[in-house]
């Protein structure tokens, strides 16, 4: 399970973590919610899989780099906002997944 | 969230803060287990948080598992980098990191640094059990 990572990230190797949440959670064509999405490196990862994802941030400037870097890849089925979980109480969005990763 | 919807929870592990070891392909030295006072009371809160939801009754827990991952780093600075990149960095416990500095002078050819990350990955599915 060893790697070299440039740059280096202390975040699990790339796959790694959807390969662990679908054992549990089929994550195909689901609507899913996620919290704390930082640059949205895992975003990218679960968007080829997800229906559509609202992905949350408080770091503008962490939503600025996600937003880039997503579209950068072409993918289109995936929303950032900047705010915190508490911001979105009152949506009324249903999601299949929520998905806090890293984000305490 | 839907009814039958699922969380996932993906954070380090509650007790346990990353490993740091030199290694090479045909060998491993454990130099200390790093300690993070300043997270652990954020830790402690999110598994009590997760355990009050479940007593609750708001969502009912489908799996916990803990899984680790291994970096290797090829020399101490880019392992301070490694660390600093976090917004919570641990540290050495006393005399950890002067043990790494003697270890890291005695090292074999080709060694590098092996750190061990350990994360938990919770699953829940939104309300009572069936």
């Amino acid at each position: 399970m060893g790697r070299t990572v440039e740059p280096v990230s202390d975040y699990p190797p790339p796959g790694m973590e959807v390969r662990l949440f679908q054992r549990h959670v089929d994550l195909a064509g689901k609507r899913i919610l996620e919290i704390g999405c930082g640059d949205g490196r895992l975003t990218r990862e679960i968007a080829p899989l997800a229906a559509s994802i609202v992905a949350v941030e408080p770091d503008p400037a962490r939503v600025a780099d996600a937003t880039r870097l997503t579209a950068d890849a072409g993918i289109t089925n995936v929303r950032f906002r900047v705010g915190s979980a508490q911001d979105l109480r009152s949506s009324a969005e249903p999601f299949d997944v929520a998905l806090f990763s890293w984000s305490l | 969230m839907k009814r039958n919807g699922h969380v996932i929870l993906v954070q380090p592990h509650q007790q346990r803060r990353p490993d740091v070891a030199i290694a090479t392909r045909t060998s491993r030295h454990p130099v200390a287990a790093l300690i993070n006072p300043v997270f652990q009371p954020l830790i402690d809160n999110a598994v009590a948080s997760i355990r009050t939801v479940v007593d609750e009754r708001r969502f009912t827990p489908v799996s916990t598992s803990n899984h680790q991952f291994r970096v290797q780093l090829p020399n101490t600075h880019q392992m301070d980098a490694y660390f600093r990149g976090g917004i919570r960095p641990p540290r050495f416990p006393p005399g950890g990191r002067r043990r790494l500095h003697e270890m890291w002078k005695a090292r074999a050819e080709g060694a590098q640094i092996e750190i061990t990350e350990h994360m938990t990955l919770v699953v829940m599915k939104a309300g009572p059990a069936d």
